[in-house]
């Protein structure tokens, strides 16, 4: 297993593109997976997404979130996952300090912009990440809190 | 939506599936899997010792997602599943599956006692047309 920082981990996931499968928990345990656009900013990833979504209320009672990168032929098989602990950021001060960071243009998704409370953000603190070289087969490199 | 189009759909969007489940410590998890609808079940090929195996023995609860297409339409299943580890079934569903299993198990089903199936019930799916943004389908077992 080889020791990875965070910053690596930030600059591994940019093969991978933007979206990812952001996996939560209801209270009962039920699971939820959907791709997501995630942006690093700060050290945290950041989802834009609705306020009255699934996710929003998992993480409003369960804040861990685990996220996976797509896997395919493009990035030699190769899977990266992250280990989160999650939050949400509704307030209109919060929504305004991310707006313009996430890389792509939110008021396309959110046409009422920063002022509608009908989107709101998820910050997912990463406490691990793991990356397999091809399922594994040719290494592991682990990156912890 | 009913179930024959849940298949259909699920189908068409490619061999891969995210699968999440959920752990006894309530901690979530997600890992790209190629399921199989046999009949009215979905199955995935796992480790007998997996992180999927031992959170599907302690909360059977799963949710799929298919791979999105690039027009973002997608679907998600949820259902409940069991681990499977007898021979007999494994020997039955072996050679269903559309690609073969023996690269990963080179045993076979009756000597590779590290492989398992999850088979997944599905009770609910929800399909997404571009997001949502064109539309929803849902279907709910026993409606």
């Amino acid at each position: 297993v080889t020791a990875l920082s965070l910053d690596d981990v930030i600059e591994e996931s940019k093969r991978f593109g933007r979206t990812a499968f952001v996996a939560t928990a209801s209270p009962d345990g039920e699971p939820h997976t959907v791709p997501v656009a995630c942006t690093w900013i700060d050290g945290v990833l950041y989802a834009f997404v609705l306020t009255n979504g699934k996710k929003i209320r998992n993480i409003r009672t369960n804040p861990r979130a685990f996220v996976h990168y797509p896997v395919s032929e493009d990035t030699n098989w190769d899977s990266l996952m992250v280990t989160c602990d999650a939050s949400v950021v509704d307030t209109l001060d919060g929504r305004r300090a991310l707006w313009d960071r996430m890389g792509y243009d939110l008021s396309a998704f959110e046409p009422g912009g920063v002022e509608s409370g009908n989107h709101c953000f998820i910050a997912m603190r990463p406490t691990q990440a793991t990356v397999l070289r091809f399922y594994g087969l040719k290494g592991r490199e682990v990156w912890r809190a | 939506m009913n179930l024959g189009e849940v298949k259909e759909r699920s189908t068409a969007l490619g061999m891969w599936a995210y699968m999440a489940t959920v752990g006894a410590d309530s901690k979530p998890d997600v890992v790209p899997v190629h399921p199989c609808w046999i009949g009215d079940e979905v199955w995935v090929m796992i480790g007998k010792d997996s992180v999927k195996a031992r959170n599907i023995a302690a909360n059977p609860n799963v949710a799929m997602h298919w791979t999105a297409s690039a027009e973002g339409d997608g679907v998600e299943v949820w259902g409940t599943a069991e681990v499977v580890t007898d021979v007999a079934e494994k020997v039955r569903v072996w050679t269903l599956f559309d690609y073969d299993l023996n690269a990963f198990a080179p045993g076979g089903p009756e000597e590779s006692p590290d492989s398992a199936f999850a088979k997944i019930t599905p009770e609910r799916a929800l399909w997404l047309a571009m997001y949502g943004m064109k539309g929803s389908d849902r279907w709910t077992a026993g409606s």
